[in-house]
Parts: C-alpha cells; structure tokens; sequence
C-alpha cells in the first residue's frame, strides 16, 4: 500500500481527498505566489483524527501542513513541501460555554464571527481580532492573531486557557498556560496541532463612541495617537488611516467614509480612536476630557459616530482597506510589520518614499497601539522586481527602528529570509525538541 | 432666508432584529433606535443647501419621547431647530394618520419652502410618507432626487436631478416643494465634536395633541389609521452564491468547471 492508500485504509474513504478531488483551495492560501500541491488532504472529525494522521505521518516522515479557513497571508497553510494537507475545517463545533466562569471551548475550525456571536449570545465578549471574520479561531491561536484591539485587550494567546494538542508523532496533550501551551501559540502549526480550544471571554463595555481626528500630516497624527494612550482614556483602538489608503479603498467600494479633506485641506492621515466605558456618562466624560485636549492635539477638527449605524460604516469602511486592495490592484503587494509607536511616522515616510524611488504607490493604515502596520504598494504593471526590491528595504528598515517582520501574519514562508540568524536558531532549536523528525509544516517560520 | 423642513424618523436598528419564525412576530428587544438612514440622506441634502444658499432648518418627528435622540443627532451636524410630536393618542399611526398629524404639526411652526425626506423607513418601508406630504401641504414633489444644483430664493426655483431607471432627469421645479433624497450626493454627516456638545444642550420642542389647533382627533392614532397588517413573516432566503476568486482568469476557469463538473455529478447521482 503506498501512504494515501494507508490513510484511506485508517480514516476511511470520505475524510481522505486525493487526485483531482483535491480542490485547489487546499494549494494555497491568500498570500499571493506561494502555492504547493499536497499528495492528499485529510477531513479531520476530531482529535482522534488528527491525531492518526500525525502517527501515520511521523512513521512514514511525510510532511504535514495544517489548515484552518485558508486566509492566512504569509503562505503558512500552503503545502510547499507536498505531503498532506490537514484541514481541520470540519471541527467546527462549539463544545459549550460557561457563562459564569466567561469561558467558551471550541474546535478549532470554528469561525472567529461564529466565537464572537456565540460570545455575544452569552453576553460576553471575545475581543482579538485580526478583522477577517471568516479565519478559523484555530488559526488565529497558530498565528497568534491581534488586531486593532490589541494594545487595550491583547493578542490571542491572551484569551486562551487550555488546549489540547497534537504532537507530532500522534501524541494528544492538554496544555495550560503553565505548561507549554505558549510555545504552541503562534507557532504556526509548526510545533504541535491544535484541536480543542478553551478561551477566556470577557463582559463587553457597555458604552463604545469612534471618534476620527483629521490631520495636515503624519508626525501629528501618530503625535496624537501617542499622548491620547498617555492621557490615560485606554481606547479599545486607535487606528492610523493613511489618506491615500482610505480614498484608493473608497473608490473600490463606491462608500466614502472618512474624510480626506476639511474645509478644502487635504488630510494627509485620520486617527479613528474607539472609546469604552462601563455607561453613557462614562465615555462622554472622556469626550470632555478629549474636546478640552483638542487644539493641543493640533487636529484639523474632532468627528463623533457614536451611534450604531455610523460606528459600522467606520468600522466596514476601516475592514475594506485590505480587501479593496486585493480586489482591485492589477499588482499589489503588503509588507505586515510591527514598530514602536514612536517610530511609526519614520516608518510611513520611509515606505512612502522609497515606493515613490521605485515608481511604487504606497500606502497604509497601522494600529497605533500595538505598533502593527499594514503597508501596501500597488502598481499597474512592472511589479514583480520592484515589490521584492521595496520589501528588502522595508523590512530592513523595520528591523533597524526596533521592529518585528512577524507582524500580524506571522512568518509562514513568505518572510522566513527575514528573520536573523538568532530568531530563526533559536526556533529551530525549539522545533527540534517538539518535532524532531521536522515533519510539521516544513519550511515554514523558520529554516 | 428659505425655510426648510425635514422630516426624521425613529427607527429600530433591523441588523439587530430577527423574526420569531413561529409567531411572524418582530423581536425588538435589546434593539436599538436609529436614525433611519435614508432620513440622514434627506438631512445632508439640507445642510447642503443651507451651506450655499443660506437656510434655516426645522427638524421634525413623530415618536415616543426617547425618539428626541435622533433629534439631537441631526441637531448636532448643523439643524436648527427640532420638533417632537410625541402623545399617545398619535399611537399605531398608519401612513395617512402620521402624515396627517406630521403635517397639522409643521404647520404651528410657520410656513417651508423645502421639504425634504428620506425615500422610505427602514422598517415600514412604504414609500408613501413623501407623496402624502406633499399632497397635504400642496406642495409639488421631487422624488429620488440625486442633486439640487441650485435654488433661486427671488424666485422660488429650484433646479434638481432626479434618478430614473435608465438615466438622470434634471428638473427646474417650483417652490415650495417636496424633495425625498437619494444618497448618492448626499452621503450621512459626520458631526463634530462641538456640534455634538452643543446638540446635547438644545432645546427640543415638544407639541403634542393639545397643542395642534383643530386637529381633527378621528384622523390621528389607531381611529385614524384604516391600515391593519393581520400577519407578519420572514422571506424565503435563496441559496448563498459562491464566489470565485482564484488569482487568475484560467484558475478561475478550472474552479468553475471543477464546481459545474461536481454539480452535475451530484445531480446524476
């Protein structure tokens, strides 16, 4: 029997996909010019499955690629290595929640829109996240996914209790906070896979207000998102929206939102900050306190969506940047890296710049409180050498203001040359002791 | 300076809401109360008209007090004035009750040479609360307007455009009249900070019935309305399309064929 006919044979026919029923979804995810074709996907039904798999997979050394709803960006679900495709879209069960402990256990191919509406059923609140509400809460726990929200209630990794693991010769494990779980998170499918989830929720504020401060430039802006997390209001968010970003997205959506003038001046960048408070009088005691900080924040003016329909139009039109780029660029590419706050502004107009050398548009949005930018650059023709060419720059640059190339993404295949020489030992020394026959998602976060 | 009314309305935020499918009836509770958005379309559209030709703006609903909240929400991006028609007796008001006691109440508040209003109501959605206006103030009426380009005070024009099915009709029309607004160039206004802290402040006329001279008691609230809706129920959802979005016209292609190919397998069975 050759290895797909032993898969077949362990899990059955219906969870096995070989040949032409392999979709080509399974050979790629959204990062754009990573793809790889697996020998065969698994359906997984449940740990035990999953759990078969890596056994099999770790006796006869066939690489495995675990995927989740595929949206990832760094190429980390695409099976480069061939081998399979371990897709756990099918253990998509909420398994229960404890209103009283705020806590809920999933399966990881749940929806992160199905964990926060079921989180909401309850009355609580699941807050990370990445913006793509169609993620798997699974691959948001690989990728350890943030978001807007991240400087005021974490990253994921913050909200999970335990998990259960499978190692990577079929070994099943509950890991807590206290017992290596960490290592786990983040590793993108790497170290271990996930199967079950126990996530921390918590009561959702009872007041939020957006408020949006246009600005003549850059330093200002990013200026105002400082002393704003200095004056203490603990914003939810504090989002830089670049206004290149928001009238390219604007147009591809035909729903102009934000502003990219006042009184006849153009903004060069907006801040959209998400205020929360326990009530009503709370949050307009901060929208005093704000208004009183106005003129020092040297804004062009202070606009309030305080009520439910606009705070959505702000919010979908803020989730259409990205999609609006990758919708309507004839050739586009993202650079997903973190800076300091601080340093943000240098980050912009270096991007900005070396994209113009480079006959590149480029443009932004960033989430100011964990330092997570989102750059783009978009060209109509010419873009391959050029892109790469602004990525080296951009990346070096980011390392030399104290950044992080993971960013938001995480690593996957598209940024593992550059990673340094420390980070990517470090990890590999960590792999070897999870992973030792380096069967799990090969080529991947480091190598 | 021209004077202007526009019409707002108080309505639930139907993201919110679901149907009881057992009952047909709405479930309202927890839901919020919003502006009806295509009220906020008729509301630029005056602030617009205020902003070049010079305006004053009285607000007007009809509602139980809470609704006093939109009110303020319109005040705070730059409307005058604002009326609450609010009493019980203006309760399950049909469309021929409440236009009638929209109009018997604007008109304590003095004589308008624009009206403006939203298309339809996010939740009853019928379309009529314009046309009924218009009628009973005499007024002519624009419907679907896209643009007013200009209006002339002295006399008492107004050039408009007007959303066909199949193109643009652009009108020169008289006033007064009656404009209900399309989005299109009159997306909702963002207020400011400032506007928002003053419109917290200001003062909201409430007229209630006793306050409405003659007002005729047989053709407001439940008497008044021969509208009666004996049974609600959901739509028939269809089936959720598929995109396709592979990367590439030839992946696309194969995704297509693959899907077509899968379809007619499961339909041979």
């Amino acid at each position: 029997m050759n290895f797909t006919e032993i898969l077949i044979a362990e899990l059955g026919s219906g969870k096995v996909l070989t040949g032409d029923d392999i979709s080509s979804d399974f050979r790629h995810d959204e990062c754009r010019g990573v793809s790889g074709t697996p020998d065969a996907v698994v359906l997984a039904a449940d740990t035990a499955d999953v759990s078969a798999v890596m056994k099999l997979c770790c006796e006869h050394n066939v690489p495995v690629t675990v995927r989740g709803a595929g949206t990832g960006q760094a190429g980390g679900a695409v099976p480069v290595n061939g081998g399979i495709v371990l897709s756990l879209i099918n253990m998509n069960k909420i398994l229960g929640v404890d209103e009283a402990a705020q806590c809920i256990c999933v399966q990881p191919g749940v929806l992160l829109g199905q964990l926060k509406d079921e989180a909401e059923r309850h009355g609580l609140y699941y807050p990370p996240d990445p913006g793509e509400k169609t993620a798997t809460v699974g691959g948001n726990a690989a990728t350890n996914a943030s978001g807007p929200c991240a400087a005021k209630y974490g990253k994921t990794r913050d909200y999970v209790l335990d998990a259960v693991i499978v190692l990577s010769d079929g070994t099943t494990a509950r890991l807590s906070e206290n017992a290596g779980l960490g290592c786990v998170l983040g590793s993108e499918g790497t170290l271990g896979v996930i199967t079950e989830l126990t996530l921390r929720l918590i009561k959702k504020p009872a007041a939020e207000t957006m408020l949006l401060f246009p600005f003549l430039d850059t330093e200002s802006c990013i200026s105002a998102a400082v002393r704003i997390a200095d004056e203490g209001f603990a914003p939810a968010a504090v989002e830089y929206m670049d206004t290149d970003m928001v009238e390219f997205s604007a147009k591809v959506t035909g729903e102009p939102v934000f502003p990219v003038s006042m009184d006849g001046e153009r903004c060069a960048a907006t801040l959209m900050v998400t205020l929360v408070g326990d009530d009503e009088d709370a949050v307009m005691e901060m929208l005093e306190r704000i208004a009183e900080l106005g003129e020092e924040l040297e804004c062009m003016d202070i606009l309030v969506g305080d009520t439910p329909v606009m705070m959505r139009e702000f919010t979908a039109a803020h989730d259409a940047f990205h999609t609006s780029v990758e919708s309507s660029a004839a050739h586009s590419a993202e650079y997903n890296i973190a800076v300091p706050t601080s340093r943000m502004a240098e980050m912009i107009g270096f991007a900005k710049a070396s994209g113009e050398k480079l006959g590149l548009k480029v443009m932004c949005y960033a989430h100011t409180g964990s330092g997570g930018m989102h750059i783009y650059a978009v060209a109509d023709d010419d873009f391959a050498e050029r892109s790469a060419a602004l990525a080296d720059e951009v990346y070096a640059k980011c390392r030399t203001l104290g950044g992080d190339v993971r960013g938001e993404y995480g690593i996957g295949c598209a940024k593992v040359m550059y990673l340094s020489a420390g980070e990517a030992g470090r990890f590999l020394e960590l792999k070897s002791r999870f992973d030792p026959k380096g069967i799990l998602n090969p080529g991947k976060a480091a190598k | 300076m021209l004077k202007i009314l526009c019409c707002v309305k108080q309505v639930p935020d139907v993201d919110k809401m679901h149907m009881d499918p057992e009952t047909g009836s709405i479930v309202r509770a927890g839901v919020p109360a919003i502006l009806n958005p295509q009220d906020a379309y008729a509301l630029s559209a005056a602030l617009s008209i205020k902003e070049r030709f010079g305006a004053h703006i009285t607000l007007i609903t009809m509602g139980p007090p809470a609704a006093e909240a939109v009110l303020r929400e319109c005040l705070a991006v730059g409307a005058d004035e604002a009326v609450l028609v609010s009493d019980r007796a203006f309760g399950n008001a049909d469309t021929l009750a409440t236009s009638y006691t929209i109009y018997s109440a604007a008109c304590t508040r003095g004589k308008f040479d624009m009206i403006f209003c939203g298309t339809e109501s996010l939740d009853g959605a019928t379309g009529q609360m314009g046309a009924q206006l218009a009628q009973r103030f005499g007024f002519s009426q624009v419907t679907s307007t896209r643009l007013i380009s200009s209006v002339d005070e002295t006399s008492q024009t107004a050039v408009c455009e007007r959303a066909l099915e199949d193109g643009t009709e652009t009108l020169e029309v008289s006033l007064p009249c009656l404009f209900t607004v399309e989005k299109a160039n009159y997306p909702a206004r963002i207020p400011n900070l400032k506007g928002k802290m003053a419109a917290r402040k200001a003062a909201i006329a409430v007229v209630s019935s006793d306050d409405i001279p003659e007002l005729d008691r047989s053709r407001i609230g439940d008497p008044g309305s021969p509208t009666k809706v004996p049974r609600m129920f959901p739509p028939v959802m269809p089936e959720p399309g598929v995109i396709i979005d592979e990367g590439s016209a030839e992946a696309n292609a194969a995704r297509l064929i693959e899907l077509i190919r899968n379809a007619g397998g499961a339909a041979n069975g």
